[in-house]
């Protein structure tokens, strides 16, 4: 499956869109970031069931990912393990209502960009999906 | 926790004056975290924030435990004298709970209801319909019809075994279209539709009738009931009961049509009574001026009258009418009216509408969309004529970005400028209103807009608030705004901070497909049933009868009572309670009046006996003395204020300067460094500053409070308007009943929070025996201008 990923791999240009994968498993969220993002210019798919999440990223590369961490079904920190394993080169970054200092510290662990806590501003998320493009220089001219 | 709170001896024996500070000092804490978590949680409503359920467990759990802490603490200073707090406290509670768990809480039981007492979170209870009509007429001012709805609940008694339960709820319809008619100023004919309510908000008609009086209109909702009986009984059904409309032609409008070769569209039906075939249909623009973008009218013979005119006479501009039942203007005002229903709804719905013999356009009825949009499910089929894709505007298109975000979503219309002075009728419906200041006074305006731009104002603004309450999108501390061209069309795009040249149809398309701005999602609904019991301030009179705990029906009730309490309890602090800390110093600058200041805590520089402004250290104090000081205070008043004129308008004598005998020592300034609270008693009239000046905006507030007057009620009640107008023009929410004028004034900068407070000080030495000179209307118009001129505030106008 990863193999296959590859293949669809984004290709570098300077104009194609930075990709996003969102997931949460209460439905506002997503209700609330896909238009959002997709106003702003991104591609965007979002899901409220981490299975499907999961066979979703197995199936392609999504430049940011934007997920919960915890979801009824399957953690959040075991979704980005799986995530930064198939896709080392992917931002993610954590939402969470239940932020502690050691699943920060555990989610910095395992290569996560950035940790939002909920309630959060729209703002401030777009705020961290561009620190991921700026990083990686993906989405020029945005 | 004892009551004890401390090792300080005898010193902090309950009762005593520290004690009673101390613990005064903890009421405001938790006072403000209170008024800063429900801001919060308003300022969720808006949109700017993604929240989901646990921020809203989180947030009642916050919000109670706080209010708690409140009737505690006020009971500690009380000695239990306010145990009936308890009572109130946990009533609310348990509402709040019952909503977070999805009840609808006491409102559950009601079983008739009139319109005047139905807010639109109040869906599953009465159906969609009940709310539109209610919402679309009783808050928003649209022309819809008032009338009450039978709920479920009282549908649930009607249809069920108990006759005792039957008769009661019949007794109750019948009462309230009595009431209805008395709203109405006469008994008239009745509309009854049955619909669909419950959580899953349907909202599908199933039913209708006519009834003449009270008692054919409860024998209709009995034979409505019947049908639960016969088939459905686990269905929950509601009915609205409204006048009819006298029609010449009706019809429906649907808000958001469908059709492969137009872009998203209005579809409008009309026909005359009883001639459902003789339709007219016209599939209009959703964007201002709403051109018809396809219409298929009936053929008519010609001696066929029409409504308001001729066929072919000339309409609007150079088209000629046609052979249609609706003028054009009169399809783009159902257009109009159908957009606002959508904003206020959440969502895509059908209208009912007639056009009355008078030539008046009424709405009456409302049901959801029923036509599905596959093709549009996932809002991403942004496409046009021809199917190509609607591309989303870039950043060329641009007229304004930034501010903040007071209500999220999308609207476009053309610029109008919009004032404290605009008449709201003189705005058109739909129109994107653009103010330099977002004053309360533009409150009556906000329902009539498509969307809300103002230079000034932030999303914890009262307008902030009324503007989600309508679901208006709008930016504050827009940059630039009153700046646009009036008349022009742009698209406010709240969500990404935006204002875009002409109508961005993608953006719109998006909006009106997902409804993703307009809160109709279920985590929207609870929060706002939550905010229900806990923002409105219903205990607003110090004075009245009903002040009291049991009076209390929310969390801002029972933190505005206990603090109003706790003042009164420091108030009348005698001297053995003053064991053990400093007396009240009083105040030795020439004053209009004797005061004495009482220090809890950084109010006042070290020392003792008597105290001069230059040792006030409280932040809003100092503010405050320097506006009623103003004669020793403008050396040190900021020279931007330019309040040293205001005294030479004043017209004081050195008889209004000189406070009644006996009067003196009820003057008091409790104050810490970031907080004061003046309570100012001079025999004739009572007034209260309370205010918290601190670094962070969201913690500042300023209250003030107003009330008697020796002179006649007139005179008295001038005064209050004078008032009422300047607390306005300073930003203030502020309401006026009689003589007594409550302003507040909430999250804003320290120096503007200090502005404020020393335009207080200025207004209270100003209007103190003013009501005396006040003999006429014209006076209090002289007046507030010379004050308003004098202290620069006129030029916000």
């Amino acid at each position: 499956m990863t193999d296959d990923t590859d293949t669809h791999a984004p290709e570098a240009s300077p104009r194609r869109r930075t990709s996003i994968l969102v997931l949460d498993d209460e439905p506002i969220v997503c209700k609330r970031l896909k238009p959002f993002f997709q106003k702003a210019g991104y591609e965007v798919e979002a899901f409220t069931n981490p299975a499907e999440a999961l066979e979703c990223v197995t199936r392609r590369n999504f430049d940011v990912v934007i997920t919960d961490l915890k979801m009824e079904g399957l953690d959040g920190l075991a979704f980005l393990g799986k995530v930064k394993a198939l896709h080392p080169e992917t931002g993610v970054i954590v939402i969470t209502g239940f932020a502690t200092m050691e699943t920060a510290r555990e989610s910095f662990r395992k290569g996560v960009f950035d940790f939002v806590a909920k309630p959060f501003k729209l703002a401030e998320i777009l705020d961290g999906v561009k620190r991921i493009e700026k990083e990686k220089g993906l989405g020029e001219g945005r | 926790m004892g009551k004890t709170e401390g090792s300080h001896g005898a010193a902090m024996e309950p009762g005593s004056a520290r004690f009673l500070l101390r613990t005064f000092k903890r009421i405001l804490e938790c006072n403000t975290a209170v008024l800063e978590r429900m801001a919060q949680m308003d300022r969720a409503l808006g949109g700017e924030y993604v929240f989901d359920k646990a921020f809203l467990e989180t947030a009642v759990r916050d919000v109670c435990s706080l209010t708690h802490r409140v009737a505690y603490h006020l009971n500690g200073m009380a000695d239990e004298g306010q145990v009936e707090l308890y009572d109130a406290y946990l009533e609310i509670k348990d509402t709040l709970e019952d909503v977070l768990s999805g009840g609808m809480g006491p409102q559950a039981a009601s079983r008739v209801l009139p319109f005047p007492a139905i807010d639109w979170e109040m869906e599953p209870l009465v159906g969609l319909g009940n709310v539109g009509l209610a919402v679309l007429g009783g808050r928003m001012g649209l022309p819809a019809p008032d009338g009450l709805a039978v709920t479920t609940a009282g549908m649930a008694a009607l249809a069920g075994p108990d006759p005792l339960e039957r008769e009661a709820v019949l007794a109750e319809v019948a009462s309230g279209v009595s009431e209805l008619f008395t709203r109405l100023g006469g008994p008239a004919p009745l509309e009854l539709t049955l619909l669909e309510a419950g959580p899953d908000r349907a909202g599908k008609v199933v039913g209708s009738a006519r009834a003449e009086n009270a008692a054919s209109a409860a024998a209709a909702v009995l034979e409505f009931a019947s049908r639960i009986e016969d088939g459905s009984p686990g269905q929950s059904l509601a009915v609205c009961l409204r006048p009819e409309a006298r029609a010449e032609v009706l019809g429906t409008l649907q808000t958001l049509a469908f059709d492969p070769n137009l872009p998203p569209s209005m579809l409008l039906v009309a026909h005359p009574p009883g001639e459902p075939s003789e339709r007219d249909r016209a599939w209009l623009s959703r964007s201002a001026p709403h051109e018809p973008l396809r219409t298929r009218i009936a053929p008519k013979s010609l001696d066929r009258p029409l409504p308001g005119g001729k066929a072919l006479a000339p309409a609007v501009g150079r088209r000629l009418r046609g052979s249609a039942w609706l003028l054009p203007a009169q399809g783009a005002l159902l257009a109009e009216l159908g957009l606002a229903a959508e904003r206020a709804l959440g969502g895509p719905c059908v209208l009912d509408w007639a056009l009355t013999p008078g030539g008046e356009l009424r709405l009456t009825g409302l049901e959801p969309a029923s036509t599905a949009f596959p093709d549009w499910a996932e809002g991403e089929g942004a496409e046009g004529e021809a199917g190509e894709e609607l591309e989303f505007p870039t950043e060329a298109d641009v007229l304004l970005d930034g501010g903040q975000i007071a209500c999220g979503g999308v609207g476009a219309g053309p610029v109008v400028l919009i004032g404290d002075e605009t008449l709201p009728d003189s705005v058109p419906l739909g129109a994107v209103g653009a103010a330099r200041s977002a004053t309360p006074a533009l409150s009556r305006i906000v329902p009539r807009l498509g969307a809300l731009l103002a230079e000034v104002g932030t999303p914890a603004s009262h307008l902030a608030t009324v503007a989600r309450e309508n679901r208006v999108p709008a930016l504050f501390g827009l940059k630039g705004a009153t700046e646009l061209e009036p008349g022009a069309l742009v698209t406010v795009d709240a969500d990404q901070g935006a204002v875009y040249r002409g109508v961005a149809e993608a953006l719109l398309r998006q909006s009106a497909l997902q409804g993703q701005a307009s809160g109709a999602e279920p985590e929207y609904l609870v929060l706002r049933r939550l905010l229900r019991h806990i923002r409105p301030l219903n205990l607003v009179d110090p004075q009245a009868a009903d002040f009291d705990a049991a009076h209390c029906r929310t969390c801002h009730d029972i933190i505005h009572f206990a603090h109003e309490k706790a003042v009164d309890l420091l108030l009348h602090i005698d001297a053995g309670q003053r064991e053990g800390m400093g007396a009240a110093r009083r105040l030795e600058d020439e004053s209009p009046f004797p005061l004495s200041v009482v220090d809890v805590g950084g109010g006042l520089d070290e020392g003792r006996g008597g105290v001069r402004l230059a040792d006030v250290a409280s932040l809003p104090l100092r503010a405050f003395l320097e506006g009623l000081l103003l004669k020793d205070a403008r050396r040190q008043a900021p020279a931007s204020l330019s309040l040293g004129d205001i005294i030479s308008g004043m017209g004081r004598t050195s008889q209004a300067l000189s406070a009644p005998a006996g009067s003196a020592g009820l003057n008091l300034a409790v104050a810490s460094r970031d907080y004061a609270n003046i309570t100012l008693r001079l025999g004739y009239h009572f007034s209260v500053v309370d205010a918290l000046v601190s670094p962070r905006p969201e913690h500042n507030f300023v209250y003030f409070r107003f009330a008697g007057g020796f002179a006649d009620g007139d005179r008295r009640a001038r005064r209050a308007d004078l008032i009422l107008g300047v607390l306005e023009r300073l930003g203030f929410r502020a309401t006026r009943k009689g003589d007594l004028v409550v302003g507040k004034k909430k999250l804003m900068e320290s120096a503007d929070a200090l502005d404020t407070l020393r335009f207080l000080g200025a207004l209270t030495a100003y209007t103190r025996q003013l009501d005396v000179e006040l003999t006429s209307e014209a006076h209090v118009a002289e007046f507030t201008r010379r004050f308003l001129e004098a202290s620069g505030l006129t030029e916000a106008g």
